[in-house]
């Protein structure tokens, strides 16, 4: 199944006042990850979606969504 | 340019892998420079210095060497060792057709392989670096 997913990550990070760098930090990936995660290049599992969501105080529903 | 020091030796190290098996491969081809065997010594030392490195760096930096070890760059050094095979299998195949035909050497071919296997999957990470999906 190759759907593209809406990516709300880059929201959340900036309301949380976050950098990609600190993020990364937070959820032990690198910087590059945030990076392709937020533009929609790269998939994260679901570990790292859940961690995602741990860190930002909000659920993995309002960080990704499958289009309508 | 990643401030993570692993993927920093990591890409500088392939790279110096790619760079010198090229080289190699290109002196052999134009017959100039030093011999096979030099190369060989001079590729194999510039790999075991880059695995010494890097082995260092991931004891002095555990931190960095968990996010330069995360799941994209898992996945794009898995994807390389994959198409290392498939490169290695394809020149293997190739290296034979010329064998058999007498328009290469057997032991020449067979010495030729070590250096794509050794290569080839360097070269498809710093491909993948470059276009953003791996660091």
């Amino acid at each position: 199944m190759t759907t593209k997913l809406i990516v709300n990550l880059r929201a959340h990070r900036t309301q949380a006042n976050l950098t990609q760098a600190e993020l990364a930090d937070l959820v032990g990936v690198s910087r590059k990850t945030i990076n392709t995660i937020e533009n929609g290049i790269f998939t994260p599992s679901t570990t790292l979606a859940l961690t995602l969501a741990d860190e930002l105080d909000c659920s993995v529903h309002d960080l990704f969504a499958l289009p309508e | 340019m990643s401030a993570n020091p692993i993927s920093r030796i990591r890409l500088f190290g392939s790279a110096a892998i790619v760079i010198t098996t090229v080289a190699a491969l290109a002196a052999a081809l134009l017959s100039v420079g030093p011999s096979g065997l030099v190369w060989a010594g001079i590729i194999g030392t510039i790999a075991i210095g880059y695995a010494a490195l890097s082995f260092i760096l991931h004891l002095r930096y555990p931190d960095a060497a968990e996010a330069a070890w995360d799941e994209q760059n898992t996945i794009a050094h898995r994807d390389s060792i994959i198409f290392g095979f498939w490169a290695v299998l394809w020149v293997f195949l190739v290296f034979l057709v010329l064998s058999l035909t007498g328009r290469m050497d057997p032991a020449t071919a067979f010495y030729w392989l070590g250096p794509v296997l050794g290569a080839v999957p360097p070269a498809h990470y710093i491909a993948s670096v470059l276009l953003g999906r791996a660091e």
